[in-house]
């Protein structure tokens, strides 16, 4: 049997297994569009993984990346509450080792990392907590990453450190993944251990869905992104072919299996109306749960046509799917787990 | 339209390179300007900071919620022009719209006029500031055999003037245009912003140059490694598979590509910035120039000419397309 593989949604869920599929050997075109949650996400996997198979991988993914990562473990948010995950970036995690005095550093007014409110609210985590600002200029609006290519601010930011009253410096997200290693280098030129906040909305997300994105392409997915399903064509318990548009092109593509990972009910996910979470290809069951636990009916990973028969060869993964596991904020791991899953079910085609 | 889907999840604002722009800070960012500022009264307020926007389409491509931010920001700039007067780079790009049919001087004397059944539509900046683009883009159409005129008659798109909200004036142009285009069955292109206004406002069937190659066979013009520049209108206006294409194109004539992360984001050149606001724009050049410097790379092929002409004033070496291939016979 050929082995085509149409993955929707760009997510962790649809990355995920579109790396998972394509080192199996499926030909995986994977097609997305808009920045999925995942993105906005802290990039810190919170809630349960369940597969010990699939934390291997994320593991074995994360360090060839440059982004090792641990768990499970505490890290600190960039407001100064806990964040209680089971995996997480090494810089990130603040559990293991905790220190005795810690210096939240601001940078210039950027509003990623407010020090002194950030410092009030870890009072207590150690017996020493200090606020600083590092005099640099810069807008709020820019990105640090955008800042921080610039090799003459972390010279600076070195001097700042140094003069630091904490054993540990609590900073906020400046690397994106290809500078991920620079935390490293940064701590020890200043020698402190540098730990990162949690920051939703902005690097760290991004930071781990390039992560998965990467090692899609490296492993052979066809990426389409800035792409959108529009529509799926079914014949009997099996979907074929899929109508794909992109700027003021489409295109069909034809399939031997179909996986959906479509996202939570934002607008390109699975529809919200006053009727409840309903299918956008109007092709699958939905189910409407209290709250956004509602999504698409699924037996496994395997989904249903609109009249509750099992589809062949529709799955699906990640927050599109009706789940009891998921709350908000809860939804790396399922993503994550969901996927695994879904290639295992796959293979078994 | 389609603003009230805004989650202020912030990803155009992450997304957008003036904003990422130390000269481009002041800008109030596509969210303001696109979805906050127009629920307001005072929303005309804003001033000519809120036209500081190269109409790259990154916002659009990065919102998780599909919204249209790009046909906001210009619709709102529609209602300013009325209330403000114009940037002064604006002003004389209107005039000499009015006085000559576009939006740069040229002495392009190279027509081609024989009542071919194909036209080749170079655009302004093509025929005004870039003659050798446009006649290496004619050879190689030559070469696929593809004979064209290159017509005195036509006139600007009309897409800068949307940009800045002249839309009466554009939909002259459209006329004016849509007359000569009448003796025609071809239209093809080498300005994926005239690519995308000629489908999108005039509802024809433009083809941009990159479309074509596919079709065609070609061997490298050029030695050594070279990245490349992804014009934002051909990526995320005309479409990306047709992105895809051009480094698809490139890959089989031989030309040794080097693929950057920052090959995508916009040169700084489009939605009137280069006359608007040339500092900043200059600025988001610049920094471009500079990624390239450090890949170590000959120079930079790009689909544009407004990247062609934007890139080389910030000191990097760009081809076009057509300048970095040949047919094979
Ligand atoms: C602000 C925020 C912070 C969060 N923080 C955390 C956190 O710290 N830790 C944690 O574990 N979880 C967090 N979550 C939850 C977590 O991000 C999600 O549960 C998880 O990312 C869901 O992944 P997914 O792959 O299922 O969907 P998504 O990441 O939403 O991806 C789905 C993608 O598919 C695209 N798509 C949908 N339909 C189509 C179509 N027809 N064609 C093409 N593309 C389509 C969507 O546009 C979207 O980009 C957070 C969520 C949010 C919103
Ligand atoms: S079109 Fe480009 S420059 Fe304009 S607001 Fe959007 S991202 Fe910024
Ligand atoms: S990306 Fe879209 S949804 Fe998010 S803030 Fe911008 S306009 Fe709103």
């Amino acid at each position: 049997m050929s082995r085509n593989a149409v993955v929707v949604g760009m997510g962790a869920s649809g990355l995920f297994s579109s790396y998972l599929l394509a080192k199996k050997g499926w030909k995986v075109t994977v097609v997305g569009r808009g920045t999925p949650a995942s993105a906005m996400s802290t990039g810190c996997i919170k809630g349960q993984i369940v597969n010990d198979g699939c934390i291997e991988e994320i593991l074995k993914m994360a360090r060839s990346n440059g982004m090792p990562m641990t768990g499970p473990g505490t890290g600190a948010t960039n407001l100064g509450t806990r964040f209680d995950c089971t995996l997480l970036p090494v810089h990130s995690m603040f559990s293991d080792r905790m220190p005795n005095s810690i210096t939240v550093l601001g940078i210039g007014g950027h509003p990623s990392l407010r020090p002194r409110l950030t410092a009030s609210m870890l009072s207590g985590w150690a017996p020493k907590v200090d606020a600083m600002t590092a005099d640099v200029e810069i807008s709020p609006e820019m990105t640090l990453a955008a800042t921080f290519r610039d090799e003459a601010l972390s010279d600076r930011l070195v001097e700042v450190m140094k003069d630091a009253a904490g054993e540990s410096i609590l900073l906020p997200p400046m690397f994106t993944l290809h500078d991920y290693m620079r935390m490293g280098e940064l701590e020890r030129r200043c020698g402190r251990r540098l730990m990162e906040a949690v920051t939703p909305l902005g690097i760290p997300g991004q930071r781990f869905l390039e992560m998965l994105l990467s090692s899609a392409v490296s492993s052979g997915a066809v990426v389409w992104s800035g792409r959108k399903v529009t529509s799926i064509r079914t014949n009997g318990d099996r979907a074929v072919q899929v109508e794909v548009k992109g700027g003021l092109d489409s295109r069909r593509l034809d399939m031997d299996a179909l996986l959906l990972a479509t996202g939570g009910p934002l607008v390109d996910g699975t529809l919200l109306s006053t009727e409840g979470i309903s299918d956008p290809f109007n092709t699958f069951q939905t189910i409407n749960c209290p709250g956004i636990g509602g999504g698409y009916a699924h037996i496994g990973q395997r989904l249903r046509d609109r009249s509750g028969h099992e589809m062949k060869n529709a799955f699906g993964a990640g927050d599109c799917l009706c789940s009891e596991r998921r709350s908000f904020g809860n939804g790396l791991a399922t993503a994550l787990d969901d996927a695994w899953m879904t290639v295992q079910a796959m293979e078994a085609l | 339209m389609n603003e009230g889907r805004c989650i202020k999840c912030g990803s155009c604002m992450q997304a957008c390179p003036v904003l990422n722009d130390p000269r481009g800070s002041d800008f109030p960012g596509p969210r303001t300007v696109g979805i906050d500022a127009p629920r307001f009264s005072e929303r005309l307020s804003m001033g000519k900071v809120s036209f500081k926007c190269t109409m790259c389409h990154a916002c659009e491509w990065a919102c998780p919620s599909s919204i249209t931010i790009t046909r906001s920001m210009i619709r709102l700039r529609g209602e300013m022009v009325t209330s403000m007067p114009s940037l002064p780079g604006h002003q004389r790009m209107r005039e000499n719209i009015r006085r000559m049919g576009r939006t740069v001087d040229n002495d392009f004397r190279s027509w081609k006029e024989n009542g071919e059944k194909a036209l080749y539509f170079p655009g302004c900046i093509g025929l005004g500031k870039l003659p050798d683009m446009v006649s290496s883009v004619s050879r190689l159409l030559d070469s696929l055999g593809i004979a064209h005129d290159i017509s005195s008659q036509v006139k600007c798109c009309g897409s800068p003037l949307l940009k800045i909200g002249a839309d009466q004036e554009a939909e002259g142009l459209r006329q004016s245009n849509m007359k000569v285009f009448s003796r025609y069955d071809r239209i093809i292109t080498s300005c994926p912003g005239c690519t995308y206004q000629l489908r999108e406002v005039y509802g024809i069937k433009a083809e941009h140059l990159v479309e074509i190659l596919p079709e065609g066979r070609f061997s490298s013009a050029v030695e050594g490694r070279w990245a490349l520049q992804v014009p934002c209108h051909l990526k995320r206006g005309v479409s990306p598979w047709t992105a895809d294409d051009m480094m698809s194109v490139l890959e089989r004539a031989g030309v040794d590509l080097v693929r950057l992360p920052e090959e995508d984001r916009c040169c700084g050149g489009g939605g009137g910035m280069l006359s608007g606001f040339p500092d900043t724009s200059d600025s988001i050049a610049v920094s471009k120039a500079d990624v390239y410097r450090k890949a170590d790379v000959r120079g930079v092929i790009t689909a544009c000419p407004f990247c062609c002409l934007n890139l080389r004033k910030a000191g990097s070496n760009v081809l076009d397309i057509s300048e970095a291939i040949i047919a094979n016979r």
